[in-house]
């Protein structure tokens, strides 16, 4: 079999005796292959003369505690991912209820609920009842109204009985709407303070 | 009116009901293009808040809850262009119901450009408008007004508070049984208001206030100020230019005033402090305190005191039933004139001070600690009247009162 130099370096790097013998056979008769066959045998030499294995009885516990350990750290990542995953959860659970909060809190705010009227009727009611204590009380100084103080809070006394009137027919048709009972009793709180103050203004004025 | 888009930009991001049966909330948006004129926008039941960006769109945004699930469906707004600007309009269908049952709100958000000027309407819900460049128009009733960084305009409520902050240019209140409170306007401000309280601060104009039954209180105006009020006190502080307060029932506080300071009011307590033109005060029933006027102090009331001090110009007061007392007069000559009823006179003049003095009383004495060249003088059983001069004379000083004494002394 002929070969050529350029393909003698494939011959030793393949290794199997059949490619060493054609190599030995081609170096024969090429001076510089033969050189080249020469380095190769003495650096195989040199390789089969090293250590192939260690008889170290440390070795291999240590590898294999470092392989168990390695597992362990395995087991550990997952269930590092494990818990993330929970927490994450957890904290949208947290997030997603404390949105839903809000939004009921925005939507009582709005609109309230059935048990929230009752309580701001009973608010209502109890205003009502003051007020018409106190129109009675009033009644007289400000059906003739003597001085022009008392003709301005009469005055104001119907701007307010109109906005009452104005809240109420919107309530009558928008019962639970938290802006308007809002509204409604702000009304009324002023009118319970105009009626006090017209009180008061008697008082002074049946006092000089 | 061209429509671009008549209702059909109005597009629904999610209606879907969001708790039980008799919680239900949706959101609605819609955008149009802004051809130019006014953004119009009218709304019941609920919140509207107003922003600006410098784009050239007008977006909406609303969210609407029922406690019907139909009902709630059918609330929506419409948003529409044309010609004449852009419009948008809270829808509601009719209620046939009375058992008052439905209930339901609608909030409004509204985003349109800077530049465009704003009308909007509203009743029973807050209103919040801010970053506008162009005059607005606002109108609201039964809920509060909030008002920050706008160009001036008109804004009127009535039942709910009004409050602006920052507005760049001619800027008109008018309220109704709500307070009032405004601070830094750039321009002339005109504010109205009943039964309720009145407060302003920076205003770089002139200001107009006419409150009844309500407090007025201003500081930090660099222009001329007009107040009148009603059964409630008005108190102005740090006035650029020259102003006037009228007041009936209510008690009048006037400091830093840089110009003349004109109180006409009744049954109430004048005070009036650093003064730096002339002080007059029209009052009634009530006392007159005024403190460090630069120029001329001119007092009329009644039945109580009046206490001047640190004036620098002419004196003149009439008074019935009420003492008198000027000191620290601190102009070269300063003509003074008192008169009063049933009440003493006293003034302090200074150690160098030349008056020729004419003074007069009825059942009352004439004393003095000044020396005192008396050039006539009478005395019977109960009158008595004093003329002569103090120091060289020139200065003219009459003082007269009736049941009371007159007492001139050093200061």
């Amino acid at each position: 079999m002929t070969i050529h130099c350029d393909h003698f370096d494939d011959l030793l790097l393949a290794g199997d005796s059949f490619s060493m013998q054609v190599a030995a056979q081609h170096a024969r008769g090429c001076p510089a292959c033969a050189e080249r066959l020469a380095s190769w045998n003495e650096i195989s030499d040199t390789a089969r003369g090293m250590h192939a294995s260690w008889s170290n009885d440390m070795l291999w516990p240590r590898i294999e505690r470092a392989i168990v350990a390695d597992a362990k750290r395995s087991r550990a990542r997952q269930w590092q991912i494990a818990a993330a995953f929970l927490i994450f959860a957890a904290l949208g659970a947290v997030v997603w209820r404390a949105n839903e909060r809000v939004r009921n809190a925005e939507f009582d705010n709005a609109i309230l609920r059935a048990s929230a009227v009752d309580q701001v009727e009973t608010a209502e009611r109890a205003h009502v009842v003051a007020i018409d204590n106190l129109e009675k009380l009033t009644k007289s100084k400000l059906e003739d109204p003597s001085t022009p103080l008392l003709v301005s809070y009469k005055e104001k006394l119907m701007l307010l009985d109109d906005a009452i009137a104005e809240c109420q027919a919107s309530i009558d048709r928008n019962r639970q709407n938290a802006h308007l009972r809002r509204q409604l009793l702000a009304i009324y709180s002023e009118k319970q303070r105009t009626l006090q103050e017209v009180l008061r203004e008697e008082t002074h004025a049946s006092n000089q | 009116m061209l429509r671009i888009s008549r209702y059909v930009a109005v597009a629904m991001l999610l209606a879907a009901p969001a708790f039980a049966e008799d919680r239900f909330e949706k959101t609605m948006s819609g955008t149009v293009n802004y051809p130019g004129g006014r953004v119009t926008i009218e709304h019941r039941f609920g919140r509207v808040v107003v922003r600006t960006d410098g784009g050239n769109e007008v977006s909406a945004r609303a969210t609407i809850r029922s406690s019907d699930t139909e009902l709630g469906k059918q609330i929506h707004f419409a948003i529409s262009n044309g010609t004449t600007g852009v419009s948008i309009r809270t829808v509601f269908p009719s209620i046939h119901s009375h058992d008052g049952d439905l209930s339901y709100s609608a909030d409004l958000q509204v985003t349109m450009p800077e530049r465009a000027p704003l009308f909007l309407r509203s009743r029973f819900g807050s209103v919040e408008v801010s970053g506008l460049r162009a005059p607005v128009e606002i109108v609201n009733g039964q809920g509060s007004i909030t008002v920050r960084d706008i160009h001036g305009g008109r804004i009127e409520n009535s039942f709910g508070s009004i409050t602006i902050s920052s507005s760049g240019g001619d800027t008109t209140v008018q309220n109704a049984n709500g307070s009032i409170n405004i601070n830094d306007i750039e321009g002339m401000l005109s504010v109205t208001n009943r039964f309720a309280s009145v407060w302003v601060r920076d205003v770089s104009k002139g200001l107009s206030i006419a409150n009844t039954n309500g407090s007025v209180i201003v500081s930090d105006v660099r222009g001329p100020t007009s107040i009148s009020d009603t059964f409630a006190s008005v108190e102005a502080r740090n006035i650029g230019g020259p102003t006037s307060i009228a007041n009936q029932n209510g008690n009048v506080t006037a400091t830093d005033i840089g110009g003349d300071l004109n109180v006409d009011t009744r049954f109430g307590l004048v005070k009036a402090a650093h003064i730096r033109g002339n002080l007059t005060v029209d009052n009634a029933n009530g006392g007159v305190s005024a403190t460090d006027i630069n120029g001329d102090a001119r007092v009329n009331t009644s039945f109580a005191s009046v206490f001047l001090k640190d004036i620098g110009g002419g004196v003149r007061v009439e008074n019935q039933n009420g003492s008198i007392a000027v000191s620290g007069l601190r102009g070269g000559c300063n003509t003074i004139s008192l008169r009063t009823t049933y009440a003493p006179i006293r003034i302090a003049i200074g150690s160098n001070a030349s008056y020729t003095v004419t003074a007069r009383t009825t059942y009352g004495m004439i004393t003095t600690d000044v020396p005192f060249s008396v050039s006539s003088k009478s005395s019977s059983e109960n009158s008595s009247s004093l003329a002569g001069t103090i120091g060289g004379g020139g200065c003219k000083m009459e003082l007269a009162t009736s049941n009371g004494g007159i007492t001139i002394t050093r200061e």
